[in-house]
C-alpha cells in the first residue's frame, strides 16, 4: 500500500479529508480488502489511544484475527442459517488467545503512554460481564434464526441510532460460521428440521 | 493561588449558568435531527464501524407523497440489500440465497416510536452541547446524550446544521467507550430522488424467501395472556403491544415494547418450537443485547439498544400468561 494512501486514511479517520477525496478513499475501500484491514487496524489503535477500546472488544477482534488465519471453513448445509445470523454470545465466558497484535495495541495504551483524564485504565474499561451463561442455539435449516426475526421486528420500534443502526447491523451482521457449525454439529436434530420444512 | 481558585469558582458558575439553554438546544437538536433522518430526501456513503470492524455501505432515502421508501446495501463484505417502506423491510441476502420479509403495519411514515421528549427524559438523561465544525464542507452542529445510569447508552451526534440531517453517530456504551459508530462519508440532499433508485438491485430468482405473515392474519390469542414486565429501569414505559407470527413459526409470538424515549427494549414471548429450539442467556449484535430464558413453558426474549443487564432485568422479570399455559 502506497504511503499517500495511507496518510489519507489516517486522516479520513481523523475526519479531515476533503469530500472528494473521501469518495476517492471509500472507492479504494470497497475494492481493496487489504486497505480495509489496514483501516480496521488503524480504528483500533486509535480508539486505543484515546482509551476507548475495551479488553472484551479486543478480544473479539483478537478472535476473528485468528479464526481467519486458520481459515476456518463450515460446513455447506450451516450457510443459509449462518448468514441470517449475526447474533452471538459474549466473548468474556468463551476461550481466547488474543493475538499478538491486539495485546501490543493494548500494551501500547498501558504501559506507552501518559495516563490522562479520558484515558482510564485498562482494569477500569473492562467489561467483564457476570452474565457468561452459555447459550443454545440450535435452529431450524436454512430459516432465519429467532433473533433474527425478532431483531428485525423490534427494528421499526427502535428509535434514535438504535432506529437507523438496527437495519445496519442486520445488513453488516458478519456470517457467524462457528455457531451455525456448532448447531450442525449438534446432529441429527438440523437434519431432522431440515426435512420437516 | 486566592486568584487561580475564585477563577474556578467563577467559571464553575458561569457554566452553571448556561447548562440550562444549552441543554434545551441540544434536546430542540435531537428533535430536529430524528425528523429530519425520516423526512429528508438523501443519498449517501458511510462507514459503519464495530468490534473493529469497518464496513461501507451505501443508503438511499426518498419520501413521495409522505412515503418513505429506503434503500441499504452493502459497498464491501458479502452482497446485501435492505429496502424498506411503510408497509415491509425486504432483507436480500445474496451470499446466502435467501430473502427474509417482515410486514409492518404502515400506520405512518414515521417511525412508531418516534421519542418523546418531554421533561421527564432529563431524569434519566443529560443533554450536552459538544463543539460544533465543519464535517463534509457542510456547517455541523454536535451534542451528547448521557445517560444517568447503567441501564442505557450514550450517543454522541453530528448534524448539519442547515438541514438537520444526521453525519455521524457514536453509541456510548456505560464505561464511556465508543462502541459502535456510523460516520456518513458523502452525502447528497436532492430535492426529489427517482424511484428507481430505491429499487433492488440483486436479482432474487433462485432465492429462498421467509416471509413473516401478516399481522393481522395472526391469531389473536396470545396477546390476552396479559404478558408483562415487572421489572423496568426506570423511566421506561410499555408503547406498544402486539401480536406477531414470524416467519416460518408455528405460534404466533406476543411482542411487547419498553421505551424511555430514547432507547427501547421489545420483548417477545411464545411458545418454544416442537423442534425444541430454545434460546437462554445473553447474546449480542454490535451494540444491541438479547437476553432470554424460559418461563412457564414459554420463550421469553428481550433485546434492544441497551446494556446487557437491561435486557437481562427485563426478561427475568416477565409474566403472565398462565391461560395459555394450560
Amino acid at each position: 500500500m502506497g504511503k499517500i494512501i495511507e496518510e489519507q486514511l489516517s486522516v479520513w479517520l481523523d475526519d479531515e479529508l476533503e469530500e472528494r477525496e473521501s469518495d476517492m478513499l471509500v472507492r479504494r475501500l470497497t475494492s481493496n480488502p487489504e486497505l480495509r484491514q489496514t483501516a480496521t487496524r488503524y480504528f483500533l489503535i486509535g480508539d486505543a489511544l484515546r482509551g476507548e477500546l475495551t479488553t472484551e472488544r479486543a478480544l473479539e477482534v483478537s478472535v476473528r484475527v485468528s479464526r481467519s488465519l486458520d481459515g476456518e471453513s463450515a460446513p455447506v448445509t450451516a450457510a443459509p442459517v449462518a448468514a441470517l445470523s449475526g447474533w452471538r454470545r459474549p466473548l468474556a465466558g468463551a476461550a481466547v488467545a488474543a493475538t499478538v497484535a491486539v495485546v501490543a495495541i493494548v500494551g501500547l495504551r498501558s504501559n506507552g503512554l501518559e495516563p490522562s483524564a479520558d484515558m482510564p485504565v485498562a482494569a477500569e474499561t473492562s467489561p467483564v460481564p457476570a452474565y457468561t451463561v452459555p447459550v443454545e442455539l440450535t435452529r431450524r435449516a436454512g430459516a432465519p434464526d429467532r433473533l433474527s426475526s425478532y431483531y428485525l421486528n423490534h427494528s421499526e420500534y427502535a428509535t434514535m441510532l438504535g432506529g437507523q443502526g438496527s437495519l445496519v447491523r442486520i445488513i453488516s451482521a458478519p456470517s457467524d460460521q462457528t455457531e451455525a457449525a456448532e448447531s450442525a454439529a449438534d446432529g441429527d436434530d438440523v437434519e431432522s428440521q431440515e426435512n420437516s420444512q | 493561588m486566592i486568584h487561580a481558585r475564585s477563577l474556578l469558582i467563577m467559571t464553575c458558575l458561569l457554566l452553571a449558568g448556561t447548562a440550562g439553554a444549552a441543554d434545551e438546544r441540544a434536546r430542540e437538536l435531537l428533535l430536529r435531527m430524528d425528523r429530519a433522518i425520516e423526512a429528508l430526501n438523501y443519498e449517501g456513503t458511510f462507514v459503519h464501524i464495530v468490534d473493529g470492524q469497518v464496513e461501507t455501505m451505501h443508503v438511499v432515502h426518498r419520501v413521495e407523497d409522505g412515503k418513505v421508501t429506503e434503500r441499504l446495501v452493502t459497498l464491501d463484505g458479502p452482497s446485501r440489500e435492505i429496502i424498506r417502506d411503510d408497509e415491509e423491510v425486504t432483507c436480500i441476502f445474496a451470499d446466502q440465497k435467501s430473502v427474509m420479509v417482515e410486514r409492518r403495519k404502515g400506520d405512518s411514515p414515521l417511525r412508531a416510536a418516534l421519542p418523546q421528549y418531554s421533561e421527564q427524559l432529563d431524569g434519566y438523561y443529560e443533554f450536552v452541547r459538544l463543539h460544533d465544525g465543519m464535517r463534509l464542507g457542510r456547517d455541523a452542529v454536535s451534542f451528547e446524550i448521557r445517560p444517568r445510569d447503567k441501564f442505557r447508552y450514550g450517543y454522541r451526534l453530528w448534524m448539519d446544521e442547515s438541514t438537520g440531517m444526521l453525519l455521524k453517530a457514536q453509541l456510548i456504551d456505560i464505561y464511556r467507550n465508543v462502541a459502535e459508530q456510523l460516520m456518513f462519508v458523502s452525502i447528497r440532499l436532492p430535492e426529489t430522488i427517482g424511484a428507481d433508485m430505491v429499487k433492488p438491485t440483486i436479482a432474487t430468482e433462485d432465492f429462498t424467501w421467509y416471509v413473516q405473515q401478516d399481522a393481522a392474519a395472526a391469531p389473536a390469542r396470545a396477546s390476552a395472556d396479559g404478558w408483562r414486565a415487572a421489572s423496568l429501569p426506570p423511566g421506561f414505559k410499555l408503547t406498544t403491544s402486539k401480536v406477531a407470527m414470524m416467519a416460518g413459526a408455528e405460534h404466533p409470538t406476543e411482542h411487547l415494547v419498553y421505551s424511555d424515549g430514547i432507547a427501547s427494549v421489545s420483548v417477545f414471548i411464545e411458545e418454544p418450537e416442537r423442534s425444541s429450539e430454545q434460546l437462554q442467556g445473553v447474546t449480542r449484535i454490535g451494540a444491541a443485547s438479547a437476553f432470554s430464558t424460559m418461563v412457564g413453558g414459554f420463550q421469553v426474549t428481550a433485546m434492544g439498544e441497551v446494556p446487557p443487564i437491561t435486557v437481562e432485568m427485563i426478561a427475568s422479570s416477565v409474566s403472565g400468561g398462565e391461560t395459555a399455559a394450560r
